[in-house]
């Protein structure tokens, strides 16, 4: 009985941080932007902003879900593919454009961002790469370990066998 | 290998704390008015039948990093959307520190002097801010046309 209560706590707590992580990827990428930024410039931009919280919130939530296995890195993998497809699509949308009133007339405000985007995209790839190595590492580490067990416990069983032979003779 | 992966780490994390940094600060100084393009109502001048039209463009460079290939054109309308005449300028670079007023006229000939009614300048500055952020600003006035060239019969008078 003891086993399967300390087996939900940690799934209790596990859901938990995901539950937080995704709450605060919430906040910090939409609530903040959305109080910060005149209404006009997030209105305009709005449908972005959603897209980009969503991807944020999911990913926190999933990445906080499943932290400590292999799952981890590759859902760490599917958010850099994910925010490459995000800025890409955004820079190719023709960046920020907004209006503001100078005057009397409004002025329209085009910034094209495809150079941020670029160093975006490259830092993007950069993480890919560092959680393919990160997850060939880890899969490494537990197939040694793994691999480690199963000597020790052979060892165990020969060393067993060996003592038992030793003690009918 | 785990030393490798830490230094990886730490690199991945000090480049996108440059860049958010570097984002959020350039965002502060556009919010604070540190940065800033101001395009005024053009005006008119009438002297022995020749209108000049004239925008005042002021711009506020109080931030850390230079404006670059800074274009100003301004091009005046006729009703129809027809180019009746155009000027521009062009600057190499704007120091950070500098509050500058540049002026930008349009002369407008005799001979565009058939289209009568109000017209429509234009005034579009492009530039490259920060290095990294190249944007345009437009502005669209609606100007009057000067007596004399509102009335075609009054001009072959």
């Amino acid at each position: 009985m003891r086993p399967v209560s300390f087996v939900n706590s940690r799934v209790g707590v596990k859901v938990l941080r995901a539950l937080l992580a995704g709450s605060s990827a919430f906040v910090l990428t939409y609530l903040v932007p959305t109080l910060v930024f005149p209404e006009e410039t997030v209105g305009s931009a709005s449908q972005t902003m959603i897209f980009f919280s969503s991807i944020c919130v999911f990913f926190s939530f999933a990445g906080e879900l499943t932290r400590g296995t292999l799952a981890f890195f590759f859902i760490d993998i599917a958010r850099g593919l994910t925010m490459i497809y995000f800025f890409g699509s955004t820079a190719s949308a023709g960046g920020l454009s907004f209006q503001i009133p100078m005057n009397g007339a409004l002025a329209d405000i085009n910034i094209d961002l495809s150079i941020l985007m670029l160093i975006v995209i490259a830092l993007s790839l950069f993480d890919i790469s560092r959680s393919l190595v990160k997850a060939v590492h880890y899969y490494i580490k537990k197939r040694e370990a793994e691999e480690i067990m199963r000597l020790f416990y052979a060892y165990m069983r020969k060393a067993e066998e060996e003592k038992e032979k030793a003690y009918r003779s | 290998m785990e030393k490798a992966l830490r230094a990886l780490r730490l690199i991945s994390l000090v480049s996108w704390l440059l860049l958010v940094s570097f984002i959020g600060l350039n965002i502060y100084l556009a919010a604070t008015g540190q940065f800033w393009i101001y395009i005024s109502r053009p005006f008119s001048i009438r002297y022995k039948n020749i209108t000049k039209f004239v925008a005042y463009v002021r711009i506020i460079n109080k931030g850390f990093f230079d404006i670059i290939n800074l274009d100003l054109k301004a091009s005046l309308l006729d009703r129809e959307g027809r180019i009746l005449c155009e000027n521009s300028t062009r600057i190499e670079e704007v120091r950070p520190g500098a509050d500058m007023l540049l002026s930008i006229v349009i002369y407008l000939p005799l001979e565009a002097s058939g289209a009568g009614g109000p017209l429509n300048m234009t005034i579009i500055a492009s530039m490259i801010y920060a290095y990294v952020f190249p944007m345009d600003i437009k502005a669209s006035f609606k100007v009057e046309a000067p007596a004399a060239l509102s009335s075609p019969a009054r001009v072959l008078r």
